[in-house]
């Protein structure tokens, strides 16, 4: 009934945020750069999914920013 | 760039900036048209059909006989702003032409037989003949791919709120509003601290997906269990769970809640308002204060809806998203995610923006000139923007009942319909208590 969309943003000058940002795309994420971040974008990750693995590969819940989007599908109240 | 969907849209691509435009739009058009004295304009295009019955069906040949334009311009003043809306936003042009066209012929016919004296008699009026029509159609026919693109139930219904504004003063906003938020509040939060507890403690459900079944029971219905599910990362399938339930409930409330109404004998205002505290979604909720036949009913229940309950929100996201982060994820390396405040703007729903807008725009405007005008201005501009929300409302009715296949909200676990009905079995006596008991009086006085 949704569409989803996970974002993490991981600022330039995080910490291990190169280390960080090639994670995510091993993960499946794409990535973009924008100014003063990168951003990373999937819509088969789920977020908690992102989150354990970003966990078990040593980053911390303050290294990155998560966001997650659902948009209703067709005709749905 | 391969698996990003285009979810996260421009401001410029999204429903409610469109919703905003066209609705706006249509308010200065009808206003620009009374001051230039072009009022035939608005009326010509604002299509309506008195009541008739068998021996006086000719009434309803006659509206066609005496305005022979006033179809065609219903259908391409929003013909047009709809497929313009359509193009930016990056619907298939010619398919939602096509299927505005049909749904328009539906529209037309519904309420030429919701406007029969003996449907009306037997509460067939527009809104549940619509829904009635839409849902037998759409559950036992195949409808077409391109009929099909048309049905945006969310589209219009927020075309159809952001109008409402226009004919609700912003001063009946300013003195009803803050009741409607307090009685909102009320009902909201123990409807969510009941749902997300049976969920989490008698049903032992995930705390991400109680807070989501919360949400759509207790704030705004679909939107709400969106807005909540993504603040508290909940699983696609969360969210897909709590919208079948709201749907489920919400559709099941149009027809309860105004039967409930009548044998109750509530008066129209505080039926709007119990409408508007115990529906589920804002356009279920519609269809259902619209079944009360009078206008005061459709601005209680706006005002306890959108002002009450919607615009809030963004700030439930907040509260939900720092629950989550600090109780619900656990904390990596002792320090818990950050919860950015920017989280109410980005949930708030826009459209509401718009509702205001429309409501301050049409005070300013009855109460800069005099009398004899603002009473002209009210019938001749706030008359057919009437109307014209009413057509937006019929759009909404039909495509709620085209789109609701029983068959696929059907597909759950029997725990998560349990603690929304339990959400449900407070909500409902809750709301009609605090309607019809403690804030009666305000309710009564809305006109």
């Amino acid at each position: 009934m949704v569409e989803h969309l996970t974002r993490v943003i991981v600022g330039r000058n995080a910490p291990r945020s190169g280390d960080l940002v090639r994670a995510l795309a091993s993960l499946g994420f794409a990535i973009r750069e924008e100014p003063h971040r990168m951003v990373a974008d999937s819509s088969t990750v789920e977020a908690r999914e992102a989150k354990a693995r970003l966990r078990s590969l040593g980053f911390g819940d303050r290294d990155y920013q998560l966001l997650v989007e659902f948009v209703r599908r067709w005709g749905v109240m | 760039m391969s698996n990003a969907t285009p979810v996260a849209l421009p401001w410029h691509r999204r429903e409610d900036t469109w919703a905003i435009f066209i609705s706006l739009g249509i308010v200065l058009a009808v206003t620009a048209a009374f001051f230039l004295g072009a009022t035939r304009i608005a009326s010509t295009t604002a299509l309506s059909f008195p009541t008739w019955s068998g021996a006086t069906a000719a009434k309803v040949a006659s509206t066609f006989r005496d305005n022979p334009a006033a179809p065609l311009a219903l259908f391409a003043v929003f013909l047009a702003a709809f497929t313009a809306a359509a193009s930016v936003i990056g619907w298939n042009v010619a398919k939602y032409a096509a299927g505005f066209a049909l749904l328009f012929v539906f529209s037309v016919t519904v309420t030429v037989l919701g406007s029969n004296a003996l449907l009306k008699q037997w509460q067939l009026e527009t809104p549940l003949l619509a829904l009635v029509v839409g849902m037998l159609l759409g559950n036992l026919a195949r409808l077409p791919d391109w009929f099909q693109s048309a049905l945006r139930t969310e589209f219009y219904v927020k075309v159809g709120i952001v109008l409402m504004g226009a004919t609700l003063p912003f001063t009946i906003i300013l003195q009803a509003g803050p009741l409607a938020i307090l009685q909102a509040t009320i009902v909201a939060v123990t409807t969510f601290v009941v749902i997300h507890l049976a969920a989490t403690r008698l049903l032992g459900l995930d705390p991400r997906l109680g807070a989501t079944l919360g949400a759509g029971g207790s704030i705004c219905g679909v939107s709400a269990a969106i807005a909540i599910g993504a603040a508290c990362r909940a699983e696609k399938s969360h969210v897909s769970v709590a919208i079948s339930m709201v749907i489920l409930w919400a559709v099941a409330m149009i027809f309860v809640l105004p039967f409930g109404a009548r044998q109750l004998g509530l008066a129209p205002g505080v039926a709007g308002a119990w409408i508007g505290t115990s529906e589920f979604a804002d356009a279920a909720g519609f269809a259902a204060a619209a079944t009360i036949g009078d206008e005061r009913a459709i601005k209680t229940f706006t005002l306890m809806k959108v002002v009450g309950r919607d615009m809030f929100v963004g700030i439930w996201a907040l509260v939900v998203a720092f629950l989550a982060v600090t109780r619900w994820d656990g904390k990596a390396n002792g320090e818990a995610e950050r919860v950015d405040a920017g989280e109410i703007w980005r949930r708030f729903p826009k459209f509401i923006l718009g509702f205001l807008v429309a409501s301050v725009f049409v005070t300013v405007v009855l109460t800069s000139v005099d009398s004899r005008i603002g009473t002209r201005y009210s019938t001749e501009a706030i008359g057919p923007l009437k109307t014209l929300r009413g057509w937006a409302f019929t759009w909404t009715f039909l495509s709620i009942g085209f789109t609701t296949r029983f068959r696929e909200l059907t597909r759950f676990g029997w725990r998560p319909f349990a603690a929304f009905a339990v959400g449900v079995l407070v909500n409902v006596p809750l709301g009609y208590w605090l309607s019809t008991s403690v804030f009666a009086s305000y309710w009564l006085a809305v006109k």
